[in-house]
C-alpha cells in the first residue's frame, strides 16, 4: 500500500470517526441536537470585505453602534422635516458620545453619515478635525443637523436662500428647524428665485458648529457645503425625487409600516438600516426588482440572531453579494424560493448505520449530509 | 452544502411575501415564536426540533401545495382544523411531540390521498381514529402516546402498504382484527398499553416482513 493510499484510508477513517462522535454526542435524546453549541465559527458578517472574519458578537456591537447613531440623526431629521421645535436628547447624546472615542465606531460614523458617494446630493467630508469626545451635547447636535441637512440638500451653496435663515437665536434648549427639505422641482429651487423652507438659524452655543446663517459665512470648515446642482432632472412626486431613506420606504411599506421601519429596536429597522446605509450594493430603490427579498432576508437574519451572535455561520449573509448566493438561500429566475439553514450535519450517516427508536424519528434522521451520499447511493 | 447553524428568535411575518418560496427547511434550531403566514407558493416546511408554539395549522391553512411538513417537537398547540382536507398534494404530515391538546384527527383527513407518512406521536390527541383514514395510503402511521380511544376502524386496514404501526400507549378499546393480515409489508407493530382485548388473529401469519410485534394481547394457543 503506497503512503498515499495510507493517507487516504487514514483520512476516511478520521471523518468516520468524526461521525460517529457526532451521533453519539447528539442523539442521546431526540431534543439534544437544540443544546447549545460550544462551537462557535469565525463568520463573514462584513460591513466591508475586511471585516469578513469579524465575530458575531463584535460585530454586532460595531453595527448596533452605528445604528444609534444613525437613529439619533434619524430623530433630529424626523423633526425638522416635521417643523417641531428640537428637543435636546441628552441622554442619547452623551451616549453617543461616550462610543465616539473608538476608531472602530468612527469609522461606522463615517461610513453611516457621511456618505460614501452615492449619496445624490453628494458625500460630505467627515468632521476629521472634530474632537468627538469633548464636543457638548449642543455642538454634537448641531454636527448632525449639519451633516442631514447637507445630505438633503437643504443648505444649497447658491446664497440665495429665503429670508428666513437671519432668525434670531433660539433658546437654549430649542432651536428652530428647516420645515422641510426644499423640494426640487424648479419652483423651489433657490437660483430660480422659489421660496425655500425656513433655513436653520444660528446655533444656540457660541462654541458650538455653526449653520451657515449667511450664505457667506459658513462657520464649519469641517463640514463644507455641498454644490447644488440646478440642472437635475427632477419629477415632483416620482421615486428618484425621493431621498434614498424615502423611496426606501415607499417601496416597503406594502411589506412593513413605517413606523416598524424607522424603529432600530426591530428586526425591520435593522434590517432597513442595512439597506439604506450599509449594504455595499446599494441597490435602487426606484428600479431594483430584488430589493423586497434582500430587505425580507435581511429581516429574517435579524429576526433569528439573537444578540447578533447566535448563528455559528453565516457565509454571504449581508455582503455585497446577491443574496441568492448567501448560504441556504436559493433562487429560481432570481427569486428567492428556499431558506435551507438546518443543523446535524451527519444525522443521515448515523441513521444508515444505527438503530433510530421509531418515536424519534425526524426529518434531521433522514437528512442526506453529502459526505455520506457514497453510502446511500449503495442501497 | 447544508448549512449548519443555530437561529435564535422569531420567523418575521415578512417571510410571507417572499412570493416564490418553496422551501423553508430550518430545523434543529432555537426558533421561538408562532409559525407566521406562508406564501402559497410553499411546498416543503421543516421546523421541527425547535421551540416554537402557537397554533401552526392556522398560519398553513390554504397552502394547497404543500407536500412536506414537519412540525414535531417543538410547543405547538391548537387544533387541527378540517381544512387540512385541502392539502391534497401532502405526502408527509408530521406534527408530533408538541401540546395540541383537546384535538383530535379530523375525517377530513381522508382527503389526503397522496400521505405517505402521519406523524402524530406524544402530541396529546384525543378522540378516535376516523374511518376515513382508509381512504389513504399510509406507509407510515405513528400515532403513540396519545390519548385516542375507541376501537381502530376496520377501514384502517385498507392501507395496503402500510410498513410501520405505532398505537401504544394509547386507550384504545376491541379488539385486533384479522383484517391486519392484508397489511403484509409491516415490519413493525407497537399495539401494547392499549385496552385492547381479545386474542392476537391468525392472519399475523401472513406478515412475512414482520420484524417486532409488540402487544399486551394474548396470543390465540
Amino acid at each position: 500500500m503506497s503512503s498515499q493510499t495510507k493517507r487516504l484510508v487514514t483520512l476516511l477513517l478520521v471523518l468516520f470517526l468524526i461521525n460517529c462522535t457526532s451521533y453519539f454526542g447528539a442523539a442521546s435524546a431526540a431534543g439534544a441536537i437544540r443544546r447549545k453549541r460550544k462551537k462557535k465559527y469565525v463568520i463573514a458578517l462584513p460591513l466591508s470585505s475586511e471585516s469578513s472574519h469579524t465575530k458575531p458578537h463584535a460585530y454586532h456591537t460595531n453595527y448596533l453602534q452605528a445604528v444609534n447613531t444613525k437613529y439619533l440623526a434619524r430623530k433630529l431629521k424626523k423633526k425638522s422635516n416635521t417643523g417641531n421645535m428640537m428637543s435636546r436628547s441628552s441622554s442619547s447624546i452623551k451616549l453617543e458620545r461616550s462610543r465616539a472615542g473608538d476608531h472602530q465606531t468612527y469609522e461606522l460614523y463615517r461610513k453611516i453619515d457621511y456618505g460614501n458617494g452615492s449619496n445624490a446630493v453628494g458625500a460630505v467630508e467627515p468632521p476629521t478635525a472634530m474632537d468627538w469626545d469633548n464636543m457638548s451635547n449642543e455642538e454634537l447636535e448641531e454636527v448632525f443637523f449639519e451633516i442631514q441637512m447637507q445630505r438633503q440638500g437643504s443648505y444649497p451653496s447658491s446664497p440665495t436662500t429665503g429670508g428666513s435663515d437671519t432668525e434670531e437665536p433660539s433658546s437654549s434648549t430649542t432651536t428652530p428647524r428647516p420645515t422641510r427639505r426644499p423640494s426640487l422641482s424648479p419652483e423651489a429651487r433657490p437660483d430660480s428665485g422659489g421660496s425655500v423652507p425656513s433655513a436653520p438659524s444660528t446655533p444656540s452655543s457660541p462654541s458650538a458648529p455653526t449653520a451657515p446663517s449667511t450664505p457667506s459665512a459658513p462657520s464649519t470648515p469641517s463640514v463644507p457645503t455641498v454644490p447644488f446642482n440646478p440642472t437635475t432632472p427632477t419629477t415632483p412626486g416620482s421615486c428618484e425625487d425621493m431621498s434614498r431613506q424615502d423611496g426606501l420606504i415607499m417601496a416597503l411599506e406594502g411589506i412593513t409600516e413605517e413606523t416598524t421601519l424607522m424603529n432600530p429596536d426591530t428586526p425591520q429597522g435593522l434590517a432597513f438600516l442595512w439597506l439604506e446605509e450599509i449594504d455595499p450594493l446599494q441597490v435602487d430603490p426606484c428600479t431594483s426588482d430584488q430589493l423586497e427579498q434582500r430587505y425580507i432576508l435581511a429581516t429574517f437574519y435579524y429576526a433569528t440572531n439573537a444578540n447578533g451572535s447566535s448563528w455559528t455561520s453565516a457565509t454571504g449573509w449581508l455582503t455585497e453579494a446577491d443574496e441568492c448566493s448567501w448560504m441556504g438561500v436559493t433562487c429560481q429566475g432570481g427569486q428567492v424560493s428556499g431558506i435551507e439553514l438546518r443543523t446535524c450535519l451527519f444525522c443521515s450517516f448515523l441513521y444508515f448505520f444505527t438503530f433510530v427508536p421509531l418515536q424519534t424519528k425526524t426529518s434531521l434522521n433522514s437528512l442526506q449530509a453529502p459526505l455520506c451520499l457514497f453510502l446511500h447511493d449503495t442501497s | 452544502m447544508t448549512a449548519e447553524n443555530n437561529l435564535d428568535g422569531s420567523l418575521p411575518l415578512e417571510l410571507s411575501f417572499l412570493s416564490s418560496l418553496s422551501v423553508l427547511d430550518l430545523p434543529g434550531n432555537s426558533l421561538k415564536g408562532d409559525l407566521v403566514p406562508m406564501p402559497a407558493t410553499l411546498t416543503f416546511v421543516d421546523l421541527e426540533m425547535n421551540r416554537m408554539r402557537g397554533a401552526p395549522f392556522d398560519a398553513l391553512a390554504g397552502l394547497r401545495n404543500l407536500e412536506i411538513v414537519h412540525l414535531s417537537t417543538n410547543g405547538f398547540t391548537g387544533i387541527i382544523p378540517s381544512d387540512i382536507g385541502e392539502w391534497s398534494a401532502l405526502k408527509e404530515l408530521w406534527f408530533a411531540d408538541n401540546r395540541f391538546q383537546g384535538a383530535t384527527i379530523p375525517s377530513e383527513i381522508g382527503k389526503l390521498e397522496n400521505l405517505k407518512t402521519l406523524f402524530l406521536y406524544n402530541a396529546q390527541i384525543g378522540g378516535s381514529i376516523p374511518s376515513e383514514i382508509g381512504n389513504m395510503d399510509l406507509e407510515e402511521f405513528l400515532a403513540n402516546n396519545n390519548q385516542l380511544s375507541k376501537e381502530i376502524p376496520p377501514e384502517f386496514y385498507n392501507n395496503k402498504g402500510l410498513t410501520l404501526l405505532r398505537l401504544d400507549s394509547n386507550s384504545l378499546s376491541g379488539t385486533i382484527s384479522s383484517l391486519i393480515g392484508n397489511l403484509v409489508d409491516l415490519t413493525d407493530v407497537f399495539l401494547s398499553n392499549n385496552t385492547l382485548s381479545g386474542t392476537l388473529p391468525v392472519t399475523l401469519l401472513r406478515l412475512t416482513s414482520l420484524g417486532k410485534f409488540v402487544s399486551t394481547t394474548i396470543l390465540p394457543i
